[in-house]
């Protein structure tokens, strides 16, 4: 039996209202980080402790300068996705719990525009 | 399972704590107590609105830690000190962009013991969260649900992560 309306069935948005949107962002943020994450991992840790005119070389370089956008990108995409997730399963008031959604979300962003704008700023 | 102010108690225990509870079903308000849970909600849950009227679910206090609650619940921990340290990142880069005392005063902290010690937990949770999550999206494609294989995947995510961090640190 289906306590479903055939419009809602239809729309499939289910009970969240936004169906399986966020789910499949987020699988799909994962798979690009794999590949990025594993680069950054490897690059970074000769960068740190570096002259500032070595790293600057570094970020300025076009492939580096990419990796480093679509990397700051997808992680906060990502980080974004999964604190969303950890504040609606233990937050349960409603209003407390959209706040610090919307917060977190405007922190990452913050900090995301912040990282790709300096990437740009440096490389070009 | 837990006690009146919320610590944990054993499962040993429960046969004293069960009985303690029916005792207790005579001296206490209806509204205070679940049936179900057999919980007792004192002052600490207070009137709030569900948790005194409805045990939520999962119930992590009455189970004995187990190797996938564990990386369950690491996955998510190692996922948020993961985000905070982005913001590092990002603080890292523009430090590069602004050039000056501001980028010597970072890079310096980063160099430091306690600066290489953050960035050493960092490097095992991003290693961590990148091969657990690895583990995910194969089962989300149906690959490794056998109990077995849970268990197996599992240490390998473990021993992984130690790998790699040792493999950036070291190398």
């Amino acid at each position: 039996m289906r306590l479903e309306l055939p419009l809602a069935r239809v729309k499939g948005l289910g009970t969240s209202g936004e169906g399986s949107h966020h789910w499949w962002r987020q699988r799909l943020s994962a798979l690009v980080l794999i590949p990025l994450t594993f680069w950054f991992l490897f690059s970074i840790v000769d960068q740190l402790g570096q002259g500032h005119y070595m790293v600057q070389e570094w970020i300025a370089d076009p492939f580096t300068a990419c990796c480093l956008i679509l990397y700051s990108i997808f992680m906060f995409y990502h980080a974004q996705l999964g604190l969303q997730v950890v504040i609606e399963d233990y937050v349960h008031n409603r209003g407390i719990r959209l706040t610090l959604v919307l917060f977190s979300r405007a922190v990452l962003l913050l900090f995301g525009i912040l990282a790709v704008f300096s990437v740009l700023r440096i490389a070009l | 399972m837990s006690n009146a102010k919320g610590h944990a108690i054993g499962m040993k225990q429960l046969g004293t704590m069960a009985q303690a509870q029916i005792l207790l079903l005579y001296i206490i308000p209806k509204e205070k107590y679940h049936p179900q849970f057999s919980i007792i909600c004192f002052s600490e849950f207070g009137e709030t609105e569900n948790l005194s009227t409805r045990p939520l679910s999962p119930h992590l206090q009455v189970y004995r830690p187990q190797i996938t609650s564990v990386m369950s619940i690491l996955h998510r921990i190692t996922g948020v000190i993961i985000a905070l340290g982005a913001i590092a990142i990002s603080l890292w880069i523009e430090s590069v962009a602004r050039g000056g005392a501001w980028y010597e005063s970072l890079s310096g902290f980063l160099v430091s013991v306690p600066g290489k010690s953050l960035l050493i937990i960092w490097t095992l949770c991003t290693a961590y969260h990148l091969c657990n999550g690895i583990r995910h999206l194969a089962w989300d494609i149906g690959y490794g649900f056998e109990i077995s294989q849970v268990y197996r995947t599992g240490k390998l995510v473990v021993l992984l992560a130690v790998i790699i961090t040792a493999g950036v640190w070291l190398i």
